[in-house]
């Protein structure tokens, strides 16, 4: 095995396709990414970049007709890619737990969402201590007092259909369902993009507390450069299936070295900011036929000779601190290649 | 809304809607071009004696009065009697009507655990071979015909094999005794085995026969809902907890699924119930289903109307057990 860049989650080459009757979807073309314990990791990119995808990965969520075709996905020194769906249910929800974009959706509509929270629980003892016999009340206590981290109050929410629940507190149910089993890697997949204003804030400020008390580490997929850079230590930065550019919140905003990376962040808004908003021109590729070179040849403005025919890789930028960690795949500044 | 009075307005709607049927299936019998007293009399009695039974059935009235008389009759429980029979309608019904149940119940057991199981097998394995299989043995099930497939069934097992017996509920020597009138409850109350043995027999091709083509339906709604169901995100979100495939499939997936499909064997049912007419005719099974075609045939007016309002007052049960079922299964139903 070659060593993990990162002592808890190290994602190397990883590539997934989607098999569709329109053709192959190659939606992750070799992501790289990776973290360390307790830290907080966003990534982010415009829709169909490939970012949830690369978090279901993970979790080996992803469902025909996707697949994984190369890579590895080491954790704590395992390749889940590799993992038998055994040895991976006990990772799951134990390990790495998940909470999703559409809170609601994401609970089962027939069950009271305290015993889905309990289900959870049961689930991760269960393959701890096999054998004895499970604790109901015990499951019970652990689930009321999650549900009263999240700032629900329990005897009210616990007996609750999802149907019954706000966006918001749905969230918070998956958040406490989530933590219910101290794992050690939550993946946030755009947590609070369908929720009101007021409450994405509400929610990140839980998460951030909650993750803070238990060192959680937080991989958050989002769309919004502002909520990963208020929220994370790292950032990756994903266009069309791959990371584009990977480093700490401070390196990437104050030196970003992609073009891409540059043009998202001439597309946020600032106050007192006077100039035109600057867009990126150009449409995302179509990930069926992708751009051959760098996925982002077309639409960049420095674009040299090979772009088109060459796949830059991710590399370190040499003049930064590697406290920083900034890596850049782009041939601007690989010279020396 | 509270189940309590989500029940009592339907049952108000339902006084209504059989209201409305015994109304329209009067009318319908009393204007087609037939003449009941010319059946029971034959068409050479002389005229005086036509006149007289005219008089007697009350069908010289106008068919308005006519339609008072019987809507009071009915009201106070007496839906006249068989003009071919001479009984009370009601006890011709309360005979024939255990058999059909018997039938229907049979059936519709069959069709749910046949139909869910394949509807989920081939949901859970799809495209592999028992997916093609059961959508193979559905397609057959709604399209062949249940007299013809009956006949071939019975020209095999009855004809060339001697396996099962060809019709009835159970074999002439045999004389069961009459609790319930439902054959294999009375054998099992009065422990007479050979009796039950016997019926059991006498059941499996009307069964299979009448069940086959709910069957159909059932595997069909089961592996939709269920396909439907399987991508939704809270199973993701129970596969993410790390429960294993079965669990996820039957705690989290299943009972979503079932939903739409308890609709569906709603009206399976309801129609098994009142459908059985050709399979009823084909095993000579002693049910309503024959009584009203039979009264069809003799022009008995009071049979027809009593048959055809039990089978309605039936569907309307089942489906408001139903919709009961409906809101114990799904939460959001009972909003």
């Amino acid at each position: 095995m070659e060593q993990q860049r990162g002592d808890l989650l190290d994602i190397s080459g990883l590539r997934v396709v989607f098999n569709t009757y329109a053709g192959q979807v190659k939606a992750l073309n070799g992501v790289e990414l990776w973290m360390n314990h307790g830290e907080r990791l966003g990534v982010v990119g415009e829709t169909g970049c490939g970012k949830s995808v690369t978090a279901l990965s993970v979790m080996r969520l992803i469902e025909e007709p996707g697949e994984i075709t190369s890579g590895a996905l080491w954790f704590e020194g395992r390749n889940l890619a590799q993992l038998s769906e055994n040895d991976l249910n006990s990772i799951r929800g134990k390990d790495i737990a998940m909470i999703f974009q559409e809170p609601v959706a994401a609970l089962n509509p027939v069950m009271k969402v305290g015993a889905q929270i309990v289900e959870n629980i049961e689930c991760q003892r269960r393959s701890a201590d096999a054998g004895q016999i499970p604790d109901k009340r015990a499951f019970s206590e652990i689930m009321r007092d999650m549900l009263g981290r999240v700032g629900l109050d329990w005897q009210r929410t616990e007996n609750l259909y999802p149907h019954e629940l706000s966006g918001g507190m749905a969230q918070r149910v998956m958040i406490a369902m989530a933590l219910s089993s101290k794992p050690k890697l939550l993946i946030a997949d755009e947590p609070t993009s369908a929720l009101d204003v007021t409450i994405q804030a509400q929610i990140l400020n839980l998460l951030n507390k909650l993750v803070r008390e238990t060192q959680t580490a937080v991989l958050l997929i989002t769309h919004a450069m502002g909520v990963a850079a208020q929220f994370c230590d790292f950032i990756a930065v994903m266009y069309a299936g791959n990371v584009v550019e990977y480093g700490s919140v401070q390196s990437i905003f104050r030196n970003p070295l992609h073009p891409y990376t540059k043009g998202l962040l001439n597309a946020v808004p600032k106050i007192g900011r006077t100039d035109e908003l600057q867009s990126i021109p150009g449409i995302v590729p179509d990930l069926i036929d992708p751009p051959s070179g760098c996925r982002f040849h077309p639409r960049c403005p420095y674009r040299k000779p090979d772009c088109d025919t060459l796949e830059p890789t991710l590399r370190a930028a040499k003049t930064e601190p590697a406290a920083d960690r900034h890596h850049v795949a782009c041939f601007l500044y690989q010279n020396d290649a | 809304m509270e189940l309590s009075s989500f029940i009592l307005k339907r049952l108000i709607l339902m006084v209504v809607v059989i209201f409305g049927v015994l109304i329209i299936v009067f009318v319908v019998t009393r204007i087609i071009p037939a003449d009941p007293v010319g059946a029971i009399l034959g068409g050479n009695a002389p005229p005086a004696a036509v006149d007289a039974m005219r008089h007697q059935l009350g069908l010289d009235k106008p068919i308005f009065m006519q339609l008072l008389d019987y809507l009071g009759g009915v009201l106070r429980g007496n839906f006249g009697n068989s003009l071919v029979s001479s009984r009370s309608v009601i006890t011709d019904i309360l005979e024939y009507l255990p058999a059909t149940i018997e039938l229907a119940i049979s059936s519709i057991i069959f069709a749910v655990l046949l139909g869910t199981t394949l509807g989920l097998l081939s949901a859970v394995f799809r495209n592999r071979f028992i997916d093609h299989f059961s959508r193979v043995f559905s397609i057959l099930g709604i399209s062949l015909p249940g007299f013809w497939l009956g006949l071939i069934l019975i020209l095999f097992f009855y004809y060339r094999l001697g396996w099962l017996p060809s019709g009835g509920q159970y074999d002439m020597f045999l004389s069961p005794t009459r609790v319930t009138g439902l054959v294999l409850l009375d054998s099992v109350i009065t422990g007479e085995w050979n009796v039950f043995f016997n019926a059991i027999k006498h059941l499996i091709l009307p069964t299979f026969i009448l069940g086959y083509s709910s069957t159909a339906s059932i595997a069909r709604i089961m592996r939709a809902s269920m396909l439907d169901v399987l991508h939704q995100n809270y199973i993701r979100t129970a596969r993410a907890k790390g429960l294993p495939k079965k669990t996820v499939i039957l705690r989290h997936a299943l009972r979503n699924a079932l939903i739409p499909v308890v609709t569906i064997i709603g009206l399976e049912f309801g129609g098994l119930l009142s459908g059985a007419v050709l399979t009823e005719t084909i095993f000579s099974w002693p049910g309503l289903g024959r009584y009203i075609v039979n009264s069809l045939l003799t022009l008995d007016y009071p049979a027809i109307s009593g048959g055809t309002i039990f089978i309605a007052l039936i569907y309307s049960v089942v489906n408001l057990v139903v919709d009961i079922l409906y809101a114990a299964l799904d939460p959001r139903m009972r909003a």
